[in-house]
Parts: structure tokens; C-alpha cells; sequence
């Protein structure tokens, strides 16, 4: 089972080189490519290509796969779906920059809407604006559970159904599973057949999106690997545990990296097994 | 600055004799010997003072200080004080056996009552029932902030401040002080001066009383090293981080104790320097 963890805390707070080590090193196979807060002045700017070939040769160097990346964040309701709106243009960048460097997925999150306005129907436009990319760049897009904009299973369902199935693909995370009423597994069991591709691993305490390391929050961890073996989990194990990684800031990483490393290899072993068994 | 944490997880999982040995390995310079859950039964029973000795072998076979303890909790209101309570006996047990131990104070939980019932009042007396053995062994009780019995500060500090200082000290639990919706370092600043001679340092999430790593919660610990240097602090620090230690049981107990002395040193360290700086600046 590939374990990986996203470039967010690591990366911008040691550097892309020495962050690449470091999470080699740690044990992890790869990273989940982080396009946001930092990344996204720096990795989707004029020079994004150079870049990307920058990003690509620091993941050869260090024989890290790079199996799922995460857009920025910050597309919001209203904007024009073009590149015009400056936004809009970065999210098509890392979609661009993700293909080449050999990803299967990014991450693109949907947005909240103002009172009275239909929540899914501008969802699903937007990402359909993002389809010809997808096409164009050989890269599919992830639609995560978010609990503002998906809201329920049924609608994150809804809107993957929704979605033409070989450039769109679903994946659940699980600490925003609990944040939208759910518990992980229940979420994992409901969401659409043939669809779930990706995970963001991670925990908390059912009040806040805690982005903890799995085991000290309030999921079922047994139950969430059962869960995942039952529909044959075809994905990796990604982690989205960043506010982890950074409790004790840039001094510190290094320990913390470790210990999250042991924890969750444990947890995707288990679900390795889970997987093997069945 | 000593650094201290509290037994229960290392001995529960791996016994006195190789718990205390893995914690001085690991760095810790004492311990807060924790006289509570399965330790009731097992060196609270009629050979307690022989257990009591056994575990002083160990600390000092390790070069440990222990330099806090942890009754039992805890008593119930309306229940006899005296050793036909079986807690009662508990209680008067653990500070006898820390007292052996060397431990100069012993946290002892206050209790609720039921509605109508005048909590600090009752806590008072029972506080001060226990006087007579804290004289007796020779050691202090230590009074700590629970949100269910010392509700606010202000009972904390009127509790704390109507027993006789000589045998009672006050003691904050950053965590508890979340708990009762207050702000550890405003708790800290303003608990009743010259009192404050403990410490149990976990972190929360502001919900529930989580015992975590320091760092990792919403207590804002620049804020509680700097009230603390305020004060002059002179006890130790001392972690009580026991659910984030077995989170996931004996397999990574020990990888999850060298993350929390880490953690812990680095901020007793911070303390020890805010200390110097202010000394330096006086």
C-alpha cells in the first residue's frame, strides 16, 4: 500500500530539497503535491513550467512518487471560469503542472454559494469547465466530501454521478466525514461504486477539522480499514495530517514526520492485510 | 528544571522495573508517581508499604526524583472519612507511600456534591480532615483545579487560600483550567500568590479534557511560559499527558513517551530561560 503525505507543512517550512529528503528518508513512498498557501505564488506563477521540471527532477532524485496533488483553494462562487480570473488560472495550472509530473489526481474542492442559489447545479459547472483541461493534460480530477459545499454523502454522490466518470473520480476525507454527521466508515460504505480513488487520512474531535494524526481523535480506525477492504479499496494512503506536522513548527519536524510515519504505516499495513485476506 | 510525567501509562503497560527504567532512559529527570486505576488494587492493598519500598528501590536503582505524586480518585461525597471507606483508606495509603517515595506533595482530587450542597464548603472540611496525615508522613497535599468541584478561580484560590499552608499547596492543570472556560495564563497569573508550587501540563482541543502532547491543543503555551515566569514559578514541570501516550496501546507507548519528553524539554527549557531573563533583569 503507497503512504503518502502532502508537501504543505514539510516543504514550506524546510524547502522543497530538503523537504523531499526528509519525507524519503522518513520511509514515506511518495507525496501528495501541495498547490496551496505557499505553493500557489510559487509553483503557479509566470514560470510554473520551470517549476514543475524543478519538481519533477527533485522527485527522481529522491525516487519519490508523486500520486495525488491538491489545486488551491480558493476559487470562489461568481468568479468567471476562464483565465481571466486569476484563480481560476493557477487551478488550471496545477492541473497542467500535476500531469506532467506523473500524477493521477489532484484534489479540486468545490465552493459554498450564496442563500438561494443552487449549490450542486454551479458545482457540477465548474467542474465541468475543468473537464477539457483534464482531457487536454491526461489528468483526473478528485471530488472530496467538504462540508460546505458537498454537505451530505448524497450530494457528493450526486455530483460524481454527475461527472463524467473518466476524468472525474471521488475521494473521501475522513475527519471532514465526522465534521458532515458521519461516522468514516459509514461514509467509505456509501459513497458510489467503482468511484473512490483517493483518501485524505487524518483525525480530530468531532468539533473542528483538527487535521490530527490518525488515533488521537474520536474515528474508528479498525472500522475505517474495514470498511475500505470491504469495497476493495483500489487507491493509496494519503495523509492530511498537516496541523500534526506543524504543532511544533520548522525545529520539529523532523520528529513529528517520524512518528507520523510509524503510526499510519502501521494502519496502512493493516489495511494491506485487510485487502490480502479478503 | 526538573521534568517530570506521570507513571501511569509507562508502568501500567510495561510494570514499575522496566516503566521507571525506560523513563530515565528516556530523559525524564523524575517522575509523578501516579497511585491511581489498576494501582489501587495492586499497591494500595494491606502490603502497601512493601510495594512502597520495592518502588523506591527502583528509584533510586534509576537515579529518579519523584517529585510528585497522585492519589486515588476519588473520594465521594457523603462517604465516611475514615478507613472504613475503602477510598478513604486508598487516599491515606498513597500519602503515606509518598511520603516513602520522597514525593514533596501529593495531588489529592476534591469531589462534587449534589445540587444545593455548598461544594467548597464540604471540600474544605474534607481537605482539612486530611491535614492530620499530611502532618502525620510528613508531606503536602496539593489542591488541583477540577471543573467539576473547584469551578472557577476563584473557588481554586478560596479553597486553596483557607488551608494551612504548611500542609497544602495549590497546583494548575493547564488542561482542567480549559475546562472550566478560562485562560491558562490568566489562571496562572492570578491564582493565589505564594501558593502555586505544581503543575500538570496537557494540552486540549477546548471540548473535552484530552490529556495531550503540550502543543498540540488550543492552550496558547507562550502565554503560560511567560505567566509563569511572571510569577517566579519555583516547582517542577510536570507532564500529565497519559491519552496521548496510549493512544495506541503498548505497541507505540514508548515512541509516543519520547515525543512528549521531547516536547516537555523544549518547553522547560523556555521556562528555565524566561526564569534566568527575568532574574537577570531584576
Amino acid at each position: 500500500m503507497i503512504l503518502t503525505i502532502p508537501t504543505d507543512v514539510i516543504c514550506t517550512n524546510l524547502g522543497n530539497e530538503e523537504g523531499f529528503r526528509l519525507i524519503k528518508e522518513t520511509g514515506f513512498d511518495g507525496v501528495d503535491f501541495s498547490f496551496y498557501r505557499k505553493n500557489e505564488a510559487e509553483a503557479l506563477g509566470e514560470d510554473y513550467m520551470e517549476h514543475a521540471e524543478k519538481f519533477k527532477a527533485l522527485l527522481k532524485n529522491y525516487d519519490l512518487i508523486c500520486n495525488q496533488a491538491h489545486a488551491p483553494f480558493n476559487f470562489t462562487y461568481g468568479h468567471p471560469m476562464d483565465y481571466t480570473d486569476p484563480m481560476y488560472q493557477k487551478m488550471v495550472r496545477s492541473l497542467e503542472v500535476s500531469a506532467f509530473l506523473g500524477i493521477k489526481q489532484i484534489v479540486v474542492h468545490g465552493f459554498v454559494v450564496p442563500e438561494g442559489v443552487d449549490r450542486v447545479r454551479a458545482n457540477l459547472d465548474f467542474f465541468k469547465s475543468l473537464e477539457p483541461y483534464c482531457k487536454k493534460f491526461g489528468i483526473k480530477i478528485a471530488v472530496e466530501n467538504l462540508r460546505l459545499s458537498t454537505k451530505t454523502l448524497e450530494t457528493h454522490n450526486h455530483i460524481l454521478e454527475s461527472l463524467n466518470p473518466e476524468y472525474f473520480v471521488g475521494l473521501v476525507d475522513v475527519g471532514h466525514a465526522i465534521l458532515q454527521g458521519y461516522t468514516a466508515q459509514e461514509y467509505i460504505a456509501g459513497i458510489l461504486p467503482g468511484r473512490l480513488q483517493g483518501l485524505h487520512i487524518h483525525d480530530n474531535f468531532g468539533q473542528k477539522d483538527d487535521h490530527l494524526l490518525p488515533g488521537l481523535g474520536v474515528i474508528e480506525w479498525d472500522q475505517v480499514i474495514n470498511a475500505l477492504a470491504e469495497r476493495n479499496y483500489p487507491g493509496d494512503f494519503t495523509l492530511e495530517t498537516n496541523n500534526f506536522e506543524r504543532i511544533y513548527g520548522e525545529n520539529f519536524i523532523k520528529e513529528t514526520l517520524q512518528f507520523n510515519y510509524m503510526v499510519t504505516r502501521r494502519l496502512a499495513d493493516q489495511l494491506d492485510a485487510a485487502l490480502k485476506e479478503r | 528544571m526538573v521534568l517530570a510525567i506521570a507513571t501511569d501509562t509507562a508502568c501500567s503497560y510495561f510494570g514499575y522495573d522496566e516503566g521507571l527504567k525506560f523513563l530515565k532512559e528516556t530523559g525524564f529527570d523524575g517522575v509523578d508517581f501516579s497511585f491511581y486505576k489498576e494501582n489501587v488494587p495492586r499497591i494500595l492493598g494491606d502490603d502497601y508499604l512493601q510495594w512502597a519500598k520495592r518502588i523506591k528501590e527502583y528509584l533510586k536503582e534509576y537515579d529518579l526524583v519523584c517529585n510528585q505524586t497522585h492519589a486515588p480518585f476519588a473520594f465521594t461525597y457523603g462517604n465516611p472519612m475514615d478507613n472504613s471507606d475503602p477510598m478513604y483508606l486508598s487516599i491515606v495509603r498513597s500519602m503515606e507511600s509518598a511520603a516513602i517515595l520522597g514525593a514533596k506533595h501529593i495531588v489529592v482530587h476534591s469531589f462534587r456534591v449534589p445540587e444545593g450542597v455548598d461544594c467548597i464548603g464540604e471540600n474544605l472540611k474534607y481537605f482539612q480532615h486530611m491535614e492530620r496525615y499530611a502532618k502525620e508522613f510528613g508531606i503536602q497535599i496539593a489542591v488541583e483545579n477540577l471543573w467539576s468541584s473547584t469551578k472557577t478561580l476563584k473557588d481554586h484560590n478560596d479553597l486553596v487560600e483557607s488551608l494551612n499552608p504548611e500542609h497544602f499547596v495549590g497546583l494548575v492543570d493547564t488542561g482542567h483550567v480549559i475546562m472550566q472556560k478560562a485562560v491558562p495564563e490568566e489562571y496562572i497569573a492570578n491564582f493565589a500568590p505564594g501558593r502555586l508550587a505544581g503543575l500538570h501540563i496537557q494540552d486540549n482541543f477546548g471540548h473535552k479534557d484530552n490529556h495531550m502532547i503540550p502543543g498540540i491543543g488550543v492552550i496558547n503555551w507562550d502565554g503560560v511560559i511567560n505567566a509563569l515566569a511572571e510569577r517566579n514559578y519555583s516547582g517542577d514541570f510536570t507532564l500529565e499527558t497519559n491519552y496521548f501516550e496510549s493512544a495506541y496501546g503498548p505497541e507505540l507507548a514508548k515512541d509516543m513517551i519520547r515525543l512528549c519528553y521531547k516536547a516537555g524539554r523544549r518547553f522547560a527549557n523556555r521556562l528555565e530561560e524566561a526564569l534566568k531573563a527575568k532574574e537577570e533583569n531584576v
